[in-house]
């Protein structure tokens, strides 16, 4: 049924355009989904092209983009995160000539946009990283190392109130303590998952959760809805989530850097949103009309529309630097920088993809028990490299 | 008490004979109901065999259905050749284990067996090398899509994580579901990609029907006859029923038989299974028997009982009683038999109360004229004790009389003899015719008389002096303590050291006890028995000899004084001891020695004593002396 309706979706997208282009834009975040919708009007009305925003939730994504690409269908433009890039190969993205990057992308930004030397998508927005959410309400002064954090528990707790919430399964929070033991996923299209830093990452992740400190059944609402209710202290969550948690908590809202493990500072990822052109569509028939939306959201007025309604923060170099002495007393956003300054970038080569598979693996394995951390590092990287390996040779 | 014994007895064989039939017919029954038992427990169990083969084969095609729907999912499909996919696939491979309990692992493998994906999580740990052959599906494009491939296994690997084993074998059902990807080269065809592995446990599928065996009961699984499963262990002992039920699982070949075997339930197992039917049915039975028995024992009690109040009355002397009507002849007739042996007892009573008055009137006759005899023979026996205390005082008057007449004769005799002679000698004197020599013989002849006045005065007194101690009058009465024998012996020596005549020899015999008694007395006794053998016993006897014989008896001594003189006659036995018997009376002997003994014995020993012959000859005396406690025996 789920699958029907999305040949049907893809088979409607998929039209021929001369002058005035249909085109077809998958939009994967949850938040900003109007926002978009409201520019990608303008931009009608601007060009006279049509654009069907579509949005897809983050975890069906790739999948939905393959399976396009594998049956020939597929959309012509993509609005996710850069690390989507990793599967360039097996849904053709084109690659971005220079005439269509705008001169305000930072190199390092543009960077993550970049596969095999290549670049595969046109960053639009900067960020996606995670950072420390509290209530002002409950937390006076938050907690700079988990220890600290620790140590506030029996107090929040005898406010009836749970110390932190996140999705604790969640592959992409885990990366962060992994990064914070000096450990990485992958070093250029290396796997280095089987390490020491993600043994210690893994055990130390277990301990939290066997102390009592975050329930291990966390999902997303942990790290959202329950810091709104109160229920929770402490969230970590995602510099997506800032505009929304904003409006609910308002002045009670503090953001911050998530606490360092002892002296190792937390270390999540960061990427770029990028608009990417799947099925080699830059070159297609809709080509120039995606040339026309490219240079549509790069430009200032777009991205600072894009700021303004969903703080979502923008790679163009100008406006952010503006942006970010405009708001020096905005400490909401000030803290999101300071954790952005930690960040280190995704990696949008291929091998990522398959990283964050065989991470997912070993580590449900670890928790539960069913492996030591050595033994789940270890099939991290065995799974990891045979999945990656077998991409290569499965690709289309 | 016997009554209730015969009740006893009566209620045990009523109760006894009531349960006999009803245990042989209930026993008859039971095997009845056992055969038709065994019948119906062979028919369950066949029922329950295709119920239970039915329920396994819904299990695995629903298994393999689901199997077969998630191979049609694209996510599952692209799988084996990116783990894009293996998220959103192990969602749907863990709703399948999930949906179906029975499964203990499901796989996305491709077709170098290769584990893409499994659920639950502990399976991924699996490597699935050995299962590889099971994918022998061509990976190039087909025009028809391959078959499912089944297989039984033998793994322990495939026991979820945390769960106990369930069971001790490992067999299982894999089957291989082929992921098959639809080739767009070509407007038809199949490309296989790689396959859906399901394993289940035979233990897990047996467990998840939720069929509840009876402890009995036995499942098992087989292929070829090589057992795969048992739900319990073979128990060959017991006789057991056996259901197989071939299974077509799965095109498997060679099919699964299914076995249900059930042991074959005793009579006391059929029992056990319908106790409360049982409890209910012999209950009932029994207090039904208990009720009958308790019935049929008070009716025959009763007629019993009012036998035994009449046999009572009757006993008690009430012969006017008229027993009730009993409730049956019998005892009716022994009723009126014990009514005509109480009419009978009446009129002999009658009878021999009239004989008794007879009787007693002539015996009161009797007895007065006893009574009448009586009195006349005390008279006569009075008249006989005066005549003889007449008779002994007059013998004793003679005798004493005899004895002093002779000196007061003789003194009589002189002084009549002085007195002529002074009235000679007076008249002479007158005469002048008085001579010398008359005077001096008539005063010789006066000097003569006066001394045999004189001797016979003394003889008058001396025998006076032994009538008085023939009651012993002088005897002292003080009560010593000797040893009779030794004490005896002691006096009879003494006694014969002041006689100068030939002595007997003395003998000395029997028991010496230690008694309480008149010694003076016994003194004297024995000084008159002595006295008395030499004075009349050994007189012809040239070896005299005298025996002291000493028995002690429970509340007497005995003392026998023997001799062997010449001892009396039998009929003067009875005399010895009267007063002035003597064989020798001329010889100056008065006979008043053996009555001083007789009257010593009698009144300061307080004894008895008797008089016997001697065997071949002499006399003996046999003293008893009373030893009442504290009076004559110490010690």
């Amino acid at each position: 049924m789920r699958y029907g309706l999305f040949i049907t979706l893809f088979a409607s997208l998929f039209t021929a355009s001369s002058v005035a282009a249909e085109l077809s834009f998958f939009y994967y975040r949850e938040q900003g989904k109007q926002v978009f919708q409201t520019l990608l009007e303008q931009f009608s009305q601007e060009t006279g092209h049509q654009v069907a925003l579509h949005q897809v939730l983050s975890s069906d994504l790739q999948p939905a983009l393959v399976k396009a690409a594998m049956s020939g269908q597929t959309v012509d433009v993509v609005f996710a995160p850069s690390d989507a890039i990793s599967i360039a190969n097996i849904i053709h993205l084109s690659a971005v000539p220079d005439a269509l990057l705008s001169e305000h992308i930072p190199s390092e930004q543009l960077a993550t946009a970049m596969s095999e030397g290549v670049v595969r998508g046109i960053p639009i927005l900067q960020g996606n990283h995670l950072m420390l959410f509290y209530n002002k309400a409950q937390v006076s002064q938050p907690a700079q190392t988990w220890q600290a954090l620790r140590a506030q528990q029996p107090a929040l707790a005898k406010q009836g109130v749970r110390t932190i919430g996140w999705p604790y399964s969640d592959m992409y929070w885990f990366a962060g303590f992994v990064h914070g033991f000096g450990g990485r996923m992958t070093q250029g299209q290396s796997l280095t998952l089987d390490s020491p830093a993600m043994q210690q990452a893994l055990r130390f992740y277990r301990d939290l959760s066997n102390s009592g400190l975050i329930d291990p059944s966390c999902d997303y609402a942990c790290g959202l809805q329950a810091l709104i209710d109160g229920e929770v202290a402490y969230a970590i969550n995602g510099e997506w989530a800032l505009a929304e948690l904003q409006q609910q908590l308002g002045a009670q809202l503090g953001v911050t850097k998530i606490p360092a493990i002892g002296d190792q500072h937390f270390v999540p990822f960061s990427s770029s949103l990028v608009l990417m052109f799947p099925n080699d569509s830059l070159n297609g028939p809709n080509g120039e009309a995606l040339a026309a939306l490219s240079q549509f959201f790069q430009r200032y007025d777009t991205q600072l529309k894009i700021y303004q309604q969903t703080r979502f923060l923008p790679v163009h170099q100008q406006l952010f630097s503006e942006l970010t002495k405009q708001e020096a007393n905005n400490s909401v956003l000030q803290g999101s920088l300071l954790q952005l300054a930690d960040a280190i970038p995704m990696s949008a080569e291929s091998v990522q993809n398959s990283a964050w598979t065989g991470m997912r693996k070993g580590f449900e394995l670890y928790i539960q028990g069913l492996v030591d951390e050595q033994q789940a590092s270890q099939f991290m990287q065995q799974y990891a490299e045979r999945d990656h390996r077998q991409q290569r040779e499965n690709a289309p | 008490m016997r009554i209730k014994q015969l009740r006893s007895v009566l209620w045990l064989s009523l109760l006894l004979i009531a349960l006999a039939p009803t245990l042989t017919i209930g026993s008859y029954l039971l095997k009845q109901i056992s055969e038709l038992d065994q019948q119906n427990v062979s028919h369950a169990v066949y029922l329950k065999t295709e119920d239970i083969t039915r329920q396994l084969t819904q299990r695995l095609q629903q298994s393999a259905r689901e199997a077969l729907s998630l191979s049609q999912v694209s996510d599952i499909q692209m799988t084996p050749n990116s783990a894009i996919f293996s998220y959103q696939a192990n969602l749907l491979l863990s709703e399948l284990v999930q949906h179906n309990p029975w499964v203990s692992a499901a796989y996305i493998v491709n077709l170098q067996g290769q584990v893409m994906e499994g659920a639950p999580l502990f399976s991924q740990l699996v490597d699935l090398k050995d299962y590889h052959h099971l994918l022998t599906w061509d990976s190039g494009s087909n025009a028809s899509p391959p078959a499912l491939v089944t297989e039984i296994y033998n793994d322990e690997r495939f026991h979820r994580r945390g769960e106990p084993p369930r069971g001790n074998r490992h067999h299982g059902l894999v089957f291989a579901q082929p992921l098959l990807q639809q080739s767009f080269n070509s407007a038809s065809g199949y490309r296989v990609t790689g396959a859906i592995l399901v394993f289940i446990p035979f233990a897990y599928l047996w467990h998840d029907t939720g069929i509840a065996l009876e402890q009995s009961q036995r499942i098992s699984l087989s292929q070829g006859g090589n057992e795969l499963f048992a739900s319990a262990p073979l128990s060959p002992s017991q006789p057991q029923l056996k259901t197989t039920i071939t299974a077509g699982w799965l095109s498997l070949s060679p099919p699964v038989d299914v076995t249900l075997s059930s042991d074959t339930r005793s009579i006391w197992q059929l029992l056990l299974e319908r106790r409360a039917n049982v409890v209910l049915v012999v209950g009932l039975n029994t207090a039904l028997v208990i009720a009958l028995a308790l019935f049929l024992t008070r009716h025959i009690q009763q007629p019993l009982t009012s036998l035994t109040q009449v046999v009572g009355r009757f006993s008690m002397g009430d012969y006017l009683y008229k027993p009730p009507p009993l409730r049956y002849g019998e005892f009716e007739q022994v009723s009126e038999l014990l009514s005509s042996m109480a009419n009978k007892v009446m009129v002999d009573q009658e009878l021999l109360e009239q004989r008794v008055e007879q009787r007693t009137l002539e015996l009161q006759n009797a007895n007065s004229e006893l009574e009448a005899t009586l009195k006349e023979l005390g008279d006569a026996q009075q008249q006989l004790v005066e005549k003889e205390k007449l008779a002994a005082l007059g013998g004793l008057v003679s005798g004493v009389a005899h004895e002093l007449n002779t000196p007061l004769g003789v003194g009589i005799s002189a002084s009549s003899q002085i007195a002529d002679n002074a009235s000679q000698v007076l008249t002479q004197l007158e005469q002048g015719q008085l001579s010398k020599h008359a005077l001096i013989n008539t005063m010789e002849q006066n000097q003569q008389a006066a001394q045999l006045m004189e001797s016979s005065m003394k003889r008058a007194a001396a025998l006076v002096k032994s009538f008085k101690a023939i009651a012993g009058a002088d005897i002292d009465s003080t009560q010593q303590s000797f040893p009779l024998l030794s004490w005896c012996q002691q006096r009879l020596e003494m006694e014969l050291t002041t006689r100068n005549r030939a002595l007997p020899a003395l003998r000395f015999a029997g028991d010496n006890p230690t008694i309480r008694f008149n010694a003076s007395a016994l003194e004297q006794i024995l000084h008159s028995l002595l006295e008395n053998s030499l004075q009349h016993g050994f007189t012809d006897q040239v070896a005299p000899e005298i025996a002291i014989k000493v028995t002690k008896g429970t509340e007497e001594v005995y003392l026998e004084y023997r001799d062997n003189g010449q001892g009396v006659d039998e009929e003067e036995l009875t005399q010895i001891f009267n007063p002035f018997f003597t064989t020798r009376r001329g010889e100056g002997n008065i006979g008043l020695g053996l009555n001083q003994v007789f009257n010593l014995v009698s009144l300061h020993l307080h004894g008895e004593v008797s008089a016997f012959q001697v065997k071949p000859q002499g006399l003996g005396i046999k003293i008893r002396l009373a030893t009442e406690p504290g009076v004559n025996e110490e010690g």
